[in-house]
């Protein structure tokens, strides 16, 4: 009976047959859950958006979009407008901005440049703006993108997070709970980004709308998944730590 | 003030599965570096050397009978200048002989070390054995995690040797002994004969007349080596190496796939198969007075006579024919 | 038609990033699952080959007496034994220390001392390749501690005539200084446990990094020595070595620690200067690598994807400002987004370039706990590590237009003594 630990240079953490086949059962299962739940999902959230944008004072209204075999209800607000003088401003402040950050090194490197790259895109969003007149997505089609963009993420979120999950020996209630929390999380998430973004941007304007998905929309969402990843990775750490007792006298 | 309770919300809810890494960073509890073993140097002999000086006090301290061991609560030691174990028997006790300890066929027991020699009848169980002397064991014994002999090991056959088996001098392996590590100044086997593995169709096959003497010689596949051959190189194969009868190789030998080394062939330096190791009759590893390795990560097979200068490594079992 | 070469782009980035994604996640795979492929620290031998090491130095003076008697304290026959610390036109004690060990030890220690001329790693690994009384030859970085058996695990790989060059493990030491350090030794574990260790599974091209390694020297001067021109003299050592049949075999349980940069401004330049040399071997060596006869398809494209980790950045960074006119334009395609939301996780490190679920792996299996709970931080990183990177490639060609030998810059030091 071997009861050496292996030096971590040979150890393996191979998944059995009895955790990779569940584990590909459960990823199909919440698929097809997502799916045939989309449409119910995706009214609700709308719906439940609807009623905070509302309750914000911001007047909206639903709207209905196709999308794959979807019938999507985006909200329909309005954005005040900018003109010159504003989008001028917009680029001149985003210039100084960059560089009053950048000389003086307000913040630490990687924030730094995150600032930076914000102002960026707000300052060339106004120049675009300056130049063209408008941008190429008004306030209803920027809304039908972020619900597309949405519904799209949940879409493929199960099968990106189970593939993921397959490689690790998570036990069958782990893989199916840290699969169901990613889906679920990221409808919460997205939800409330939604709403959070049509009050701003029925504030703002579209001065934000580039940054605002571009910077804190569904491009960050893999940071939060990753988090919900890695306290479920420690989870399983504590339980693999627990190995057989080494001969005694090593 | 919804408005922002909305995007507060909206952060709050991102930031939610990051906050235990928050806490890990505010307050680190698992922040220390790696440890490596700076100290480690390898030593086929690790587990016997470690063993022997932790019983060094019990051994000197001239006590007999039963004491305690290790400051364990749950273990004993029996101490004795001659400990014998009736056939059949069992013991949960180590036994440390000062001279001699004699094991009767079927016992039983833990863990055994006599000072002069430890002699086991046919089927003794133990779970190490260890000798500043002589090591014997009959037939059909089995070790389920080391035995070590300072001067010679004779294994009968049928034989488990757990991990490793190790010797300071002679190692001598009977027929049908299983092991995964075997140890000595020369591992000799005293068994059968088993059929080697088939040579491959169409591996490239070299004959002294078609090895340049120096540099080393590298076969991209399969690769069989004719017999008689000498090479003064070093050789690998990225497939498996076939080496046929009264070849000499002065070199190391490797292969990706499987090292069959037929009758009477002998490698002077190192053999590595990746996936398997056959030594035929008579065959040899490495050259007396200097150790070297016969190395698997598959199975292992000797044949009669089969001898290596050194270790054998076989990480899935290996055994004499 | 700008709206379609941009998509066209974009579709371009996506690409590149499933590929890596599923590079990475086959790595993975093949580090957790198959049997792991044997290295030769097992061969057990009385009689070790001659070898040398050596140990290049710019001042430091701090370090030196550390690695010295590390080397001198290893388990390798002393008589088999040659150590060559280069003393690279140092300005401290550094010299006077050298002088002193081979006073001491004058059969084992040799100092060579540089007093002019090119200064940097290449150029002193290309003296010693004169000066090496061995064919194999093992380098240390100053600051690194080897430990007693690391000589001889590193040594046995050339017992495969095969092999030109060995690596083993970096560890940071001072993994657990701050937050940087704590990201870092991320994705060293990443980097090494897991993607170094399955490239060497796979036999395709594991990397041979310019420390805690080593190469054969008739090998290396074959193919013409070492490249003054780069900062990356180990990249583009493996690709050659490759290029010409030859192997590179990584060595998991050779362990040793190393420093990682403890401050912002050290990592910039640290990584600027991979980059940079990096993209120089990218450049060199890429054709090189596709039409050598003595490599597989799959070593192939393992090799263009491992030289070519360090043009990816500005890369994804141009991508997403494509993205951004894109978007400007009303017309960003939603499949570019969705799979850069996923992809992305590909890139969220640059150093050792390990995905988040390949350093979880490798966190696992070297036993870790909380700090797995780092693993989202290693995204704050993102664009601060692609600025550097971009900053390597662009200064890479500048080198090249000018035709100009970069100048060698080493990472500072954070340690102040051997103790």
């Amino acid at each position: 009976m071997r009861s050496i630990r292996p030096h971590r240079c040979y150890r393996r953490l191979a998944a059995p047959l009895s955790h990779v086949v569940p584990c590909i059962l459960i990823t199909l299962a919440v698929e097809i859950l997502v799916i045939l739940t989309a449409q119910p999902l995706e009214h609700l959230v709308s719906s439940v958006d609807a009623s905070i944008v509302t309750a914000a004072h911001v007047p909206v209204s639903l709207g209905s979009e196709q999308f794959l075999w979807l019938n999507l209800a985006p909200l329909e607000f309005t954005m005040p407008s900018h003109d010159y003088i504003e989008l001028a401003a917009y680029i001149l402040v985003g210039a100084v901005a960059i560089a009053v950050v950048s000389i003086f090194r307000l913040f630490p490197p990687p924030l730094r440049f995150f600032v930076n790259f914000n102002f960026l895109i707000v300052a060339g969003e106004a120049s675009y703006l300056l130049l063209a007149g408008h941008l190429g997505y008004a306030s209803n089609t920027f809304s039908t993108l972020m619900l597309q963009t949405m519904t799209a993420i949940w879409l493929v979120l199960p099968l990106f997070v189970g593939t993921v999950t397959i490689l690790f020996p998570f036990a069958i209630l782990m893989s199916l709970t840290l699969i169901l929390t990613s889906v679920v999380f990221d409808i919460v998430l997205a939800a409330s980004r939604y709403a959070a973004f049509i009050i701003i941007l029925s504030h703002s304007g579209p001065i934000m709308m580039a940054d605002l998905y571009l910077s804190f929309g569904p491009l960050l969402d893999v940071i939060p998944l990753t988090g919900i990843f890695a306290v479920f990775l420690g989870l399983l750490a504590r339980r693999l730590r627990h190995e057989p007792e080494a001969w005694e006298w090593l | 003030m919804l408005a922002i309770l909305s995007v507060a919300a909206f952060i709050a809810v991102f930031a939610l599965p990051l906050v235990p890494g928050l806490f890990e960073l505010a307050r680190p509890r698992d922040n220390s570096g790696l440890p490596i073993q700076l100290g480690y140097s390898r030593d086929p002999r690790f587990f016997s050397q470690s063993f022997r000086a932790k019983i060094a006090p019990l051994r000197e301290s001239g006590s007999f009978g039963r004491v305690p061991f290790l400051d364990r609560h749950d273990e004993r030691a029996s101490l004795g200048t001659l400990l014998t174990l009736a056939p059949k028997s069992h013991t949960s006790h180590v036994q440390i002989a000062r001279e001699q300890l004699i094991c009767g066929a079927g016992a039983t027991m833990t863990d055994g070390y006599g000072a002069k020699s430890v002699l086991c009848g046919d089927a003794v169980e133990a779970r190490t054995l260890c000798s500043d002397g002589t090591l014997v064991l009959g037939n059909g014994c089995s070790v389920e995690r080391w035995v070590d002999a300072e001067s010679s090991l004779d294994v009968g056959n049928g034989c488990s040797l757990g991990m490793s088996a190790s010797s300071g001098g002679v190692v001598t392996l009977g027929s049908g002994v299983r092991f995964e590590r075997v140890f000595g100044e020369r591992v000799t086997v005293r068994g059968g004969v088993a059929p080697s593995p088939q040579r491959v169709k169409d591996a490239i096959t070299l004959r002294e007349s078609d090895i340049t003497k120096s540099p080393n010689v590298i076969v991209r596949g399969d690769a069989v080596v004719l017999e008689g051959t000498v090479l003064d190189a070093s050789i690998k194969a990225q497939g498996s190496l076939f080496i046929e009868r009264g070849v000499r190789i002065m070199g190391n030998a490797v292969a990706r796939g499987t090292l069959v080394l037929l009758d009477e062939s002998i490698i002077e330096g190192h053999a590595f198969g990746e996936r398997g190791l056959f030594l035929g009759t008579n065959s040899r590893i490495g050259v007396p007075g200097q150790g070297k390795t016969a190395y698997t990560a598959g199975r292992a097979v000797l044949c009669d006579g089969a001898t290596v200068h050194g270790w054998i490594v076989s990480e899935q079992g290996g055994w004499s024919a | 038609m700008v709206v379609v070469v941009l998509q066209a782009y974009a579709a371009f980035v996506v690409l590149v990033m499933v590929v890596y994604a599923v590079r990475h996640w086959y790595f993975t795979m093949n580090r957790l699952w198959a049997p792991q492929r044997p290295y030769y620290q097992d061969l057990y031998d009385t009689e070790l080959p001659y070898i040398t090491v050596v140990v290049p130095m710019h001042n430091e003076a701090a370090v030196a007496t550390g690695v010295i008697d590390a080397l001198l304290n290893s388990t390798y026959p002393m008589d088999r034994l040659e150590i060559l610390p280069f003393d690279d036109q140092s300005h401290d004690d550094t010299s006077t220390i050298l002088h002193d060990y081979f006073e001491r030890y004058p059969l084992i220690v040799k100092p060579v001392y540089m007093l002019g001329g090119l200064r940097g790693k290449p150029n002193a690994l290309n003296v010693a390749l004169h000066l090496a009384t061995h064919d194999i030859i093992l380098v240390f970085d100053a600051d690194y501690t080897p430990g007693k058996d690391i000589l001889r695990a590193l040594t046995m790989a050339f017992s495969d005539p095969e092999v030109g060059a060995v690596m083993g493990r970096v560890i940071p030491l001072n993994g657990g200084k701050n937050f940087l350090t704590r990201l870092l030794s991320l994705e060293r574990s990443g980097g090494y446990q897991v993607d170094q260790q399955a490239r060497y599974n796979l036999d395709l091209i594991p990397q041979y990094g310019g420390t805690v390694g080593g190469f054969r020297r008739s090998m290396v001067t074959d193919i013409g020595g070492f490249d003054l021109s780069t900062l990356a003299e180990d990249t583009d050592l493996t690709a050659r070595l490759f290029i010409e049949g030859r192997k590179v075999v990584y060595s998991n349980g050779s362990e040793c620690y190393e420093e990682v940069p403890e401050s912002w401004p050290a990592r910039f330049r640290q990584l600027r200067r991979w980059s940079r040399g990096h993209n120089r071997a990218f450049f060199r060596n890429v054709i090189g690598i596709v039409r050598s006869t003595h490599l597989s398809f799959f070593q192939k494209l393992d090799g263009v994807l491992l030289l070519a980790v360090y043009v990816i950045p500005p890369l994804l960074l141009i991508g997403f400002v494509a993205n951004a006119v894109l978007f400007f334009m009303g017309a960003l395609p939603l499949w570019s987004v969705v799979a850069v939301v996923f992809f992305v996780v590909a890139f969220n490190s640059f150093g050792n370039f390990a995905p988040v679920y390949e350093i979880g792996a490798a966190e696992l299996i070297d036993g870790a706990g909380r700090r797995l709970l780092l693993l989202p931080y290693l995204y704050y990183l993102f664009l601060f590590n692609s600025w550097a990177v971009t900053h390597g490639l662009i200064d890479t060609f500048g080198d090249l237009l000018k035709q100009r030998s970069p100048h060698w810059d080493k990472t500072a030091r954070s340690r102040v003594s051997n103790s």
